[in-house]
């Protein structure tokens, strides 16, 4: 059997989703490894026991081969550095001798067997799930899901699946390029983190395939289309498939307003809401501070501003006279933004 | 044109002061109002808005009838401490922010046009009064009682908006202690903040489902005191040596409990005392929704009755090492199980075993069996079916991260009792065989049955335009549908067609509003009490709607006892079943809640009740297995004992 690698992207305080990932991943495909990105440090006193954790592999950022780490970290906010690393940790895994690479967001949980996209990519390179199959039914939905669609990118990149061959290479070197220059929210120029790029590869990639099962990446934004149900042998379907995937996105904010709104006239939706938030309670990390990020931070343990990252982002001169920007002795990349925005 | 110094100071003065919108505040300024309330003000001759401008709110006095600048400032701390004039505070920002202009009381509606406006025509009143009747005073408007109180009790304003919901996924407003329905209709719409729907009934069934384990642990013991010992057993157990034994476990004491197993524990142990045996009840000392933990092991205790009779609680220990040292001198021992919920199936094995009995019974009244979620309810909100504990719907339910130890258990209790299984109906024995457990013989024994009488009446053309009478006779509950009846009797409260009932043994403020409950308690004592007083309020329909297999209904036979238009649930159910067995007429069957909706809607339930033949008949209720016990004992004795035996002589 080819080797199916999984990677995921998620910084400390994700731990507990990233757990839940691990677990249903493996719950279903047993032989399938599963590698986590961290775009973190660890907090004080906190260490990851990798035998304890539904996870096979750590990769820090510096395994990935970024010139200017510490700057090309700076540049980002959370979601972003997040975002950023895929393309590299992707490539770093068909370096590795991975045969099939897929990525998940950390918020998705799997309800069973994948290896049907497993085999899909002996047919195609590479798998897209676009963010809808079919048209809201209600002028809601078309602004929920379908505006937003066009804002934030077709497909969703909670899930990607490449195969290790000629055109799924080609893309992951090319997607790792972008996202190494141009992976930002910034939606007045046309960028939404890697997601906008992904529009992009129908049209670049022959071997691509939009993958149209219902099952795969079921979430708040097509679940109107899709309505959950259990089965008597305990199977949950999604519209007319088999539920694969489902992603929790925001499940602890509003996106449980979002699945609520969008799960129909049973109660499967809420059940998974529920079981979803117990075992992220369940399976927190301790000792992990509430919304902690490393690099949310200068050195002495102020916040960093957008307006500092966005700044330093803009200006090579910056970038070039502070190659250490979480630095503050004097002189500091904090003092020289401030300066300038007096 | 020349400006003098005195002039720039002025405007430079203005400028630094916020800029007050006095065409606006004179708008809802009531001049006279004003001077009636304010005789000292009149007095002085002073233009009324200027004196309230600069002392009159600082003073508490109102600018209008409706706006009350103390009770702003008190309700708005960021008001008070920003030192701001209140009314127009209110005027530019706190209307739109949902803040009101006066206390809410009893008398006062909030006289703000926009705000009385959108009330008028958002606020629900006729569904407030239904849903809380019992709270409003007497003569008091809805309204009133929503603005003044009713809002902080979490009740909500109409049928499509929740209130507790909206202070839940809005924290600024709960958090600035605004009444969600006005912050929606006068800020939050606007701000694009969704109409928080309530929650239906099935999810507030999700939200509270908990893991049998979980719910135990409130659960006390039901029975305390001093521990029988040993020998008071053996002695309680000699007196009866004469007469074979039944040893009997159910999950709690079915003398001080009532429901239908207690309802059939009784009738099989008067029947056996009747038929000559000893009849030795074991139910845990502390029931629980679920098995006992293995680690109780034997030091679990039991309350003991014998033939009915408190012995008191004993550990299961004390009972086995009783039976063994009286095993011998008794001669014949059975055993039937009629629940292992709050037992440790492991020490009930080694009892049956000390006592010498092979096969015991072991009734199926639900599924405990199979999953401490007993009614095989995913999440306690869909039945289930019982799939493998494997599958993703036990993953995402709250029974099934247990079920695999708590199957593991009963498996190995099947395996090393071989049980024979009685069901009470065929539905129920059907379903729990999807679940895999190996019994050694099953049968089924209806609890109870029909016997046809002779009466026939036809209500049709006598009662033509009357009112029927539609009733729900079961615990309240969401897996008897009480859900479903409630959304009828709310929906149809006003129509003439139809009265709606409860009848049952809990209190009336357990139950909704708006539906007339009941009183009646079934019991050992007055098996039919609910056939009674199905007649005595002249019943004529009788909504089953449970949402799960159910294993016997009681209900079903009673309703068809009485001749009443039975409209149920479709699906795999005893109460269809029992319909077709009868051959039943007066029945509809329909699947969904929206069927159920259009039947009484459409009038075909009030037609149908209107136009039925009432063929009263009479229920007998068996006495549990106790027919099986004798036939087992009887066979057992020609097997190992010359004719002329113990038993005989008893018996």
């Amino acid at each position: 059997m080819a080797s199916v690698h999984c990677f995921t992207s998620a910084t400390y305080s994700y731990l507990s989703r990233v757990r839940v990932l691990g677990n249903t991943l493996k719950r279903w495909n047993p032989d399938w490894s599963l590698t986590w990105v961290l775009p973190d440090e660890a907090p004080p006193g906190v260490v990851l026991d990798l035998s304890r954790e539904p996870v096979d592999r750590v990769i820090h950022l510096d395994e990935l081969g970024i010139s200017d780490l510490e700057g090309w970290i700076f540049q980002h906010n959370l979601v972003e550095l997040c975002t950023a690393v895929k393309g590299a940790t992707m490539l770093a895994l068909f370096k590795g001798g991975a045969e099939k690479v897929f990525y998940f967001d950390p918020d998705i949980a799997v309800f069973s067997d994948l290896s049907e996209l497993a085999d899909l990519l002996n047919e195609y390179e590479i798998l897209l799930t676009p963010h809808q199959l079919g048209a809201s039914s209600s002028r809601q939905g078309v602004i929920d899901n379908e505006i937003s669609s066009l804002r934030h990118g077709v497909y969703n990149l909670g899930f990607i699946g490449v195969a290790n061959r000629e055109q799924g290479r080609d893309f992951a070197t090319w997607w790792r390029d972008r996202l190494i220059t141009d992976c930002y929210d910034d939606i007045s120029r046309g960028l939404f983190t890697d997601q906008r790029w992904c529009d992009l590869v129908p049209a670049f990639f022959v071997g691509s395939h939009i993958l149209r099962d219902e099952g795969c990446n079921v979430a708040s934004w097509n679940l109107d289309t899709r309505p959950l149900r259990v089965l008597g042998d305990g199977t949950i379907t999604a519209g007319s498939a088999r539920l694969k995937f489902f992603h929790f996105t925001k499940a602890d904010s509003s996106g449980k307003q979002m699945i609520e709104r969008y799960g129909g006239g049973n109660t499967v939706a809420s059940e998974l809401l529920k079981w979803y938030t117990a075992e992220m309670l369940r399976l927190r990390g301790d000792g992990i501070p509430e919304g902690w990020w490393a690099y949310s931070r200068y050195a002495d343990g102020s916040e960093i501003a957008s307006a500092d990252r966005k700044a330093y982002r803009l200006s090579s001169e910056l970038r070039a006279t502070f190659p250490h920007p979480f630095d503050v002795r004097s002189p500091s990349l904090r003092e020289q933004v401030r300066k300038r925005a007096e | 044109m020349r400006i003098s110094r005195h002039d720039i100071a002025r405007r430079l003065k203005a400028q630094r002061r916020p800029k007050i919108n006095i065409p606006l505040l004179a708008e809802a300024f009531d001049t006279r109002y004003y001077l009636a309330n304010n005789r000292d003000v009149a007095e002085t001759g002073m233009n009324p808005l200027d004196h309230y401008l600069r002392f009159g709110w600082r003073e508490g006095r109102k600018p209008n009838e409706w706006f009350d600048p103390q009770a702003y400032l008190t309700a708005n701390q960021d008001v008070l401490k920003a030192d701001i004039e209140p009314l127009l505070h209110y005027l530019e920002h706190g209307r739109r922010e949902g803040r009101l202009p006066s206390p809410p009381t009893e008398l006062a509606l909030p006289r703000d046009e926009a705000l009385a406006q959108a009330l008028a025509s958002e606020f629900d009143g006729a569904f407030y009064q239904w849903h809380n009747r019992d709270v409003i005073p007497d003569g008091m408007d809805p309204l009133q009682h929503f603005l003044a109180k009713g809002w902080r009790e979490g009740r909500n304003p109409t049928a499509h908006f929740d209130t507790e919901r909206y202070l839940r996924d809005n924290s600024d407003v709960a958090d600035a202690g605004l009444n969600p329905f006005v912050h929606y209709l006068m800020a939050g719409r606007q701000e694009g903040r969704p109409s928080p729907r309530p929650e239906s009934a099935a999810e507030k069934q999700v939200r509270l489902a908990v893991a049998g384990h979980v719910r135990g642990l409130n659960w006390s013991e039901q029975h305390s005191g001093p521990v029988v010992t040993e020998a008071s057993i053996v002695s309680s157990l000699i007196r009866g040596t004469g007469s074979p034994l039944i040893l009997s476990f159910s999950h709690d004491d079915y003398l001080a409990n009532v429901g239908g197993v207690q309802q059939v524990v009784g009738h099989e142990c008067e029947a056996a005392i009747t038929a000559g045996f000893h009849y030795l009840h074991m139910s845990p000392a502390r029931p629980l929704p679920t098995l006992a933990p293995v680690t109780a092991g034997a030091d679990y205790k039991l309350w003991l009755r014998l033939d009915g009779q408190p012995l008191g609680v004993a550990t299961a220990a004390a009972v086995y090492n009783a039976l063994a040292s009286v095993r011998e001198q008794l001669p014949h021992v059975d055993a039937v199980i009629h629940d292992l919920l709050g037992h440790a199936p492991e020490a009930v094995a080694t009892i049956i075993k000390v006592a010498g009995v092979s096969n015991p019974l072991l009734w199926l009244h639900d599924y405990s069996t199979l999953c401490d979620g007993y009614t095989l309810m995913r999440n306690d909100v869909e039945f289930c079916s019982s799939p493998p504990p494997s599958s993703t719907a036990c993953m995402i339910c709250c029974h099934g991260a247990g079920r695999v130890s708590h199957l593991q258990r009963v498996q190995w209790f099947f395996e090393s009792q071989r049980p024979t299984v009685v069901s009470p109906s065929e539905v129920a024995l059907q379903v729990w065989q999807a679940g895999d457990l190996r019994p050694a013989e099953s049968e089924v024994q209806p609890l109870a049955y029909l016997v046809e009488g002779d009466e026939q009446t036809r209500v049709a053309g006598s009662s033509r335009d009357r009112r029927v009478t539609v009733a729900f006779i079961s615990t309240v509950n969401y897996s008897k549908g009480w859900d479903a009846f409630e959304g009828l009797a709310w929906r149809f409260a006003e129509d003439p067609r139809y009265s709606f009932i409860r009848l049952g043994n809990q209190s009336h403020h357990e139950v909704g509003n708006g539906v007339r409950t009941v009183e009646v308690q079934v019991s050992a004592e007055d098996p039919l009490a609910m056939v009674a007083a199905i007649q005595r309020e002249f019943v004529d329909v009788v909504v089953i709607w449970s949402r799960w297999a159910e294993t016997f209904s009681f209900v079903t036979l009673e309703s068809m006892a009485t001749g009443a238009l039975i409209v149920a649930r479709g699906g795999t159910t005893n109460v269809v079943a029992l319909i077709e067995r009868y051959g039943y007429k007066a029945a509809i069957v329909v699947n969904t809640d929206e069927e159920l909706f259009e039947l009484f809607r459409s009038g075909a339930v009030w037609s149908a009740a209107n136009d039925r033949t009432v063929n009263r008949s009479t229920i007998i209720h068996t006495g549990g297995a106790i027919n099986q016990l004798i036939r087992r004992h009887l066979s057992r004795q020609s097997a190992n004992r010359p004719p002329g035996g113990r038993w005989e002589q008893n018996g």
